[in-house]
């Protein structure tokens, strides 16, 4: 396994430090502006569209393991998507090629429908484990949007080819189409083929910018004086090999050369 | 003790082990020693550090990285040191020698959800029969192709036999062509896709076109051939790299710094058990 050097160290220390300040800041009442994210507004504006329709909507909370990133920050907008879709009496369908997904989905569509008072609309049957490989699962993903005739479908997670395969027959039944992925090979994928797309870490801003918790914007505000931070470094290293040359004391600190 | 609380606090302990795994050095700072290897027997083993050799007795607790030509360590055993490797030797910290153990348990752990998986779908598709649904036939062939794939299954690896027959016929002639040939959609897709795309709509879809263009030209001879009596600059060869492995480069570090800070972020989120609205309804 790899470990961590000392610049990495230290780097996680101060990020995690800053994260959690202001998590705990935002809790007291301190929290910030974030800026609009398109593809996140429009979440509810295809709820709102598939329940006017009375047609059911489609999650996919992409193809990594539960414990990748991606997952877990699709499975957060997951817990939004239910709670508006329990809220408007909309069926939420969650398709995955991910066992260990499954009961993890079902807990969070669960508790989104007994949160909204609605809890005789949850189906588990909603909640499907449609195949182990992602080609097999994009068919038969398709084959749901195509027969329960679906009005809104949501990406959001990670991604490999299988992106494609989701988006473009979607595409096709008409449907609104919103996407989000850490894979940025994908994205031009999900772009050519998707109403919405969000990019890279606004995936991970997600679910802050749906919940819009104290908890979430703390985090939110954290990771952007933590990018502040990255962003000063990589001047300072610049303009130090720039100036200085490449073997100089400030590179060597930071662990550029060895 | 809550369910919520109970989760919490087996996701903050699973959490803490790979975390400190990580951040604690696999042997102890001020017991290790980091040099040039000068001989290797049974029992001990010389270092050259500083200048000065430096005899260490090999106990059973002492583990050895040795240093790939980038810097990089590397795990090996005592034994694998040749003279002239660089190394650093020194007492464990123990964390690390259990990860596989750790890995292991949650491998163990998700292959219990294959079992969460097929009940998942033998519920849909019993639901199907039970009500009738439409194209509800569709579902008894998903428990007769399922029963089927479970006895195939058991010919892997088998050298002869109906078995080995059976599971040729499932896995190498029936899924591996379908799955190519779903995946051969993909050009099919890639191509009403890229032309979505390339329809301009707006400065920024003009912008995608022009630099696809451009891309694309390069790769090809004939980009080289269109250009080849312009200045070097100007050429489609060259604008195509400069695209790909300049402005392309840095918008994608670009992403990639945000993407790594957020990862940190939601991993602490998840591990202190702070995200609402995914596991939990209310801030514990």
């Amino acid at each position: 396994m790899e470990h961590a050097s000392a610049p990495i160290l230290v780097a996680i220390a101060l990020f995690s430090s800053l994260i959690l300040w202001n998590i705990f800041t935002a809790r007291r009442g301190k929290a910030g502006f974030i800026r609009r994210i398109p593809g996140l507004n429009e979440i509810d504006e295809a709820i709102g569209r598939a329940t006017e329709m009375g047609r059911p909507m489609v999650f996919h909370p992409g193809v990594g393991e539960v414990q990748n990133v991606g997952t877990l920050a699709a499975l957060g907008v997951l817990g939004h998507v239910a709670r508006k879709a329990a809220q408007m009496g909309t069926r939420v369908i969650v398709t995955t090629a991910i066992p260990v997904v499954v009961p993890v989905a079902e807990d969070i569509v669960k508790q989104a429908y007994m949160q909204a008072g609605r809890p005789e609309l949850f189906n588990s049957e909603d909640i499907r484990f449609l195949a182990a490989s992602g080609d097999q699962l994009a068919l038969a993903t398709a084959n749901v949007m195509e027969r329960e005739k679906t009005a809104a479908h949501f990406f959001f997670g990670m991604y490999d080819y299988t992106s494609l395969l989701l988006t473009e027959p979607g595409q096709r039944t008409g449907a609104i189409q919103i996407a989000g992925t850490d894979q940025y090979f994908q994205v031009p994928f999900f772009i050519a083929s998707c109403d919405y797309t969000v990019i890279g870490e606004e995936l991970y801003a997600a679910s802050a910018y749906l919940t819009r918790e104290p908890t979430m914007l703390g985090s939110l505000i954290g990771q952007d004086y933590s990018k502040i931070i990255v962003l000063a470094v990589i001047l300072l290293g610049a303009l130090s090999v720039t100036f200085l040359g490449s073997q100089n004391p400030i590179v060597q600190i930071l662990g550029a050369t060895r | 003790m809550t369910k919520r609380r109970f989760i919490a606090l087996v996701t903050f302990l699973a959490g803490l082990y790979y975390f400190l795994e990580f951040v604690v050095p696999p042997t102890v700072p001020w017991r290790t020693l980091r040099g040039e290897v000068v001989s290797v027997s049974d029992t001990t083993l010389t270092l050259l550090v500083d200048g000065a050799e430096r005899q260490v007795t090999l106990l059973p607790n002492l583990i050895a990285y040795r240093e790939r030509p980038n810097g990089a360590p590397e795990r090996v055993e005592i034994q694998q040191l040749r003279p002239g490797d660089r190394a650093s030797v020194g007492p464990s910290t123990y964390l690390s020698d259990y990860i596989t153990s750790v890995n292991n348990f949650f491998i163990v752990l998700g292959s219990m959800a294959w079992g969460m998986g097929l009940i998942s779908l033998a519920m849909v598709h019993s639901g199907n029969i039970r009500r009738r649904r439409p194209e509800w036939y569709g579902s008894v062939l998903f428990f007769i192709a399922v029963a089927g794939g479970m006895v195939a299954g058991l010919g892997y690896g088998r050298e002869s036999g109906w078995l080995k027959e059976a599971n040729d016929v499932v896995f190498n002639y029936l899924l591996r062509p379908m799955s190519s040939t779903v995946f051969s959609l993909l050009a099919f897709h890639m191509a009403t896709a890229s032309y979505r795309a390339f329809r301009i709509k707006s400065g920024e879809a003009a912008l995608m076109m022009a630099s696809a263009f451009v891309v694309m030209l390069g790769q090809i001879p004939i980009g080289m051939w269109l250009t080849h009596g312009l200045p070097s600059f100007l050429q489609l060869p060259v604008m195509a790299q400069w695209v790909l492995y300049i402005a392309n480069s840095a918008a994608v570090r670009g992403m990639w710094f945000g993407m790594m800070v957020g990862a940190i972020a939601v991993g602490l989120r998840f591990w202190l058990s702070l995200e609402r609205g995914a596991f939990f309804d209310r801030e514990l």
